[in-house]
């Protein structure tokens, strides 16, 4: 006995809907049902399946809202922010990843024995160094990028201390029993102010160096070293890998920036605003995130690029990392009001997209949101600062002084790894910005409560009367003795 | 305005219409040149309501279908209007223009004859 077939009808309804999937879930609940009655409406009465031209429309204009943000001014930008946050976190988490399952040679006995047959005798000190990525980026913004030997995943350093006079012919000596044993050194090398040599043999590379002892130290002058340092060579995949995670972290990006727009084109107005101000500063901080990483990438690309630089990426994230935590905190929250905040009720007499009711009330809850959170992050300021004073007694002068360091009060100890520690950051960021951004609000609000106030709702124009107060205030509040305290401690 | 968005104004200005109307308006209005498939036309619709040009007029869910029916705006009739008075003008200057012109006398032009002109007689 065979099962029950589905009538004709319902197996191109079946079809439909198979192909409707190209569309985006919000998109399916909201037309999915009347895109699907229409396309039954026009199907033939004799029709089994798709027409070609029918199906090929369905899933070009499905992903067409996959893939592309809403019309309108920002939108794109949004989506931009998060694929380039997401392309960096893709590229980071790439080359994480390959430098992780490289082995873990040179161990630190391979250096010291290689150190001691080219020496004739055990090193003084034996230093061993993992990290991912030791670019000093400082010295990187500065233009100075170190070689990129030197900054190989592991590192183990043998060093000697010698007089003067014995560095040039333990060098000689070294070098000529090192290539002796197989080791093909670069040709040239450094010579000021420090004497390197460069040689490889079997993946592995290792570093001669020889120069004066730290500057001002207490064998300046009378001692200098020689350091054979072993090093493994950046896995040839890294690049690989942290190509394939920017390419995969960026659609990723790229996808949940336009589903985000999508949503939060559909939310109330008061739920946008939520979403635009916790949501604005998220893509601000990953925007200097991005913005660090392609200044520090662009320096480093200008002295020519290594495997290792493969890295960068995760080093830059690593780098700013409160910036980065706060951003990723932002857009979860984010997301979460996204899917859960009210949305705009479907109805035909509300007001119009883009109408000046529409316009004027987003400017103005917007406005006086951020107003708000400034005025939240001065008050916050200032009323730690001031229960920090009680705590320790009424201590003015131990205050200002630096004596109780506004990050000892970060639990858990302030570290970049640390969420409260991005918490000091993030609120340390909006007392300072309320100064300057107030009066920037201000010529906002004072036009939307004079030109634009026949658009807005009384309780609106209340709420936006009470921001520019604020707004006019805080600046001056900025100005009082008490703030004046607050900041010294805060930034001292 | 492209050519669908204004043949969607058009069939939606007389009255309300389902997404199926406006297909069939759409074909008969354009004598079967322009045939609107629902993945475009949903989004010409979606388009035209984020601008007001349109907007929902009811819905009748009917045994497991949904039919929504949108209408022209007082701001689509305005653009629909203005596009009218833009077609008209363009049509009217043509017409004009190709009054004015001297028909060509061999009813052929010779490849490297252009500017040229047969003499008074």
């Amino acid at each position: 006995m065979s099962a029950t077939r589905p009538s004709p009808l319902a197996r191109l309804e079946i079809a439909y809907r198979r192909l409707l999937v190209a569309y985006p879930g919000w998109y399916r609940r909201e037309h999915g049902l009347e895109v699907l009655t229409t396309l039954m409406d026009a199907a033939g009465p004799r029709q089994r399946r798709p027409h070609v031209r029918d199906a090929i429309d369905l899933v070009r204009n499905g992903l067409r809202r996959r893939l592309t943000p809403p019309r309108g001014p920002g939108y794109a930008a949004v989506a931009c922010v998060c694929a380039a946050f997401a392309a960096l976190g893709g590229a980071g988490m790439g080359g994480a990843i390959a430098w992780s399952v490289a082995p873990t040679v040179p161990p630190r006995e391979a250096v010291i024995a290689l150190a001691e047959n080219a020496v004739g005798r055990a090193p003084d000190d034996v230093q061993t160094w993992r990290a991912p990525y030791n670019h000093d980026v400082n010295a990187v913004l500065q233009g100075v990028p170190p070689a990129p030997a030197d900054n190989a995943p592991e590192t183990t350093t043998a060093t000697y201390v010698l007089t003067p006079g014995e560095v040039e012919p333990t060098l000689a000596r070294v070098v000529e029993r090192l290539g002796a044993a197989g080791w093909t050194f670069e040709q040239g090398g450094m010579t000021f102010p420090v004497t390197t040599y460069r040689a490889t043999r079997e993946g592995m590379t290792i570093t001669v160096m020889a120069g004066p002892t730290v500057a001002g130290g207490p064998s300046a002058g009378t001692r200098q070293y020689l350091g054979v340092v072993g090093h493994l060579a950046t896995p040839v995949w890294t690049t690989p890998a942290a190509g394939a995670g920017l390419v995969a972290g960026g659609a990723i990006g790229w996808l949940l920036g336009v589903a985000a727009t999508h949503r939060a084109r559909r939310l109330s107005p008061r739920s946008r605003i939520a979403v635009a101000v916790v949501g604005g500063p998220s893509l601000l901080f990953s925007t200097l995130a991005v913005g660090y990483f392609l200044i520090g990438q662009v320096i480093l690309a200008s002295d020519g690029l290594s495997p290792h630089d493969a890295l960068f990426p995760g080093k830059a994230l690593a780098d700013m990392l409160p910036v980065v935590g706060l951003s990723v905190v932002g857009l979860c929250a984010s997301a979460a009001l996204l899917n859960f905040a009210p949305r705009a009720r479907a109805s035909a007499d509300g007001p119009r997209p883009g109408g000046p009711e529409q316009v004027w009330g987003y400017a103005a809850w917007l406005v006086a949101a951020t107003q708000f959170v400034c005025l939240a992050g001065w008050l916050t300021i200032t009323s730690v600062y001031l229960g920090r004073l009680y705590a320790v007694g009424g201590d003015r002068s131990g205050m200002l002084g630096g004596a109780y360091d506004p990050k000892d009060l970060v639990p858990f100890g302030n570290s970049p790894f640390n969420p409260f520690g991005w918490l000091l950051v993030a609120v340390t960021l909006v007392y300072t910005l309320g100064f300057i951004v107030s009066p920037l609000l201000l010529a906002v609000s004072v036009p939307a409560l004079t030109l634009g106030r026949r658009y807005l709702a009384r309780r609106t124009k209340v709420v936006l009367v009470i921001a520019a107060v604020s707004a006019v205030a805080l600046p001056l509040l900025m100005f009082t003795p008490l703030s004046h305290d607050a900041g010294t401690w805060l930034f001292d | 305005m492209q050519e669908p968005t204004f043949l969607i104004l058009t069939a939606l200005a007389e009255r309300p219409l389902h997404g199926y109307g406006v297909i069939q308006q759409v074909s008969e209005l354009s004598n079967g040149r322009v045939v609107l498939r629902a993945g475009t036309l949903y989004a010409a619709l979606e388009r035209l309501t984020e601008d007001g040009l349109l907007t929902v007029d009811r819905e009748e869910a009917v045994e497991g279908r949904l039919r929504r029916y949108y209408r022209v705006t007082d701001d689509g009739r305005r653009e629909l209007r203005a596009e009218v008075d833009r077609l008209r003008r363009n049509a009217d200057l043509a017409a004009a223009r190709l009054a004015r012109t001297r028909p060509d006398p061999g009813g052929l032009a010779l490849p490297g004859s252009a500017g040229l002109t047969a003499a008074p007689a």
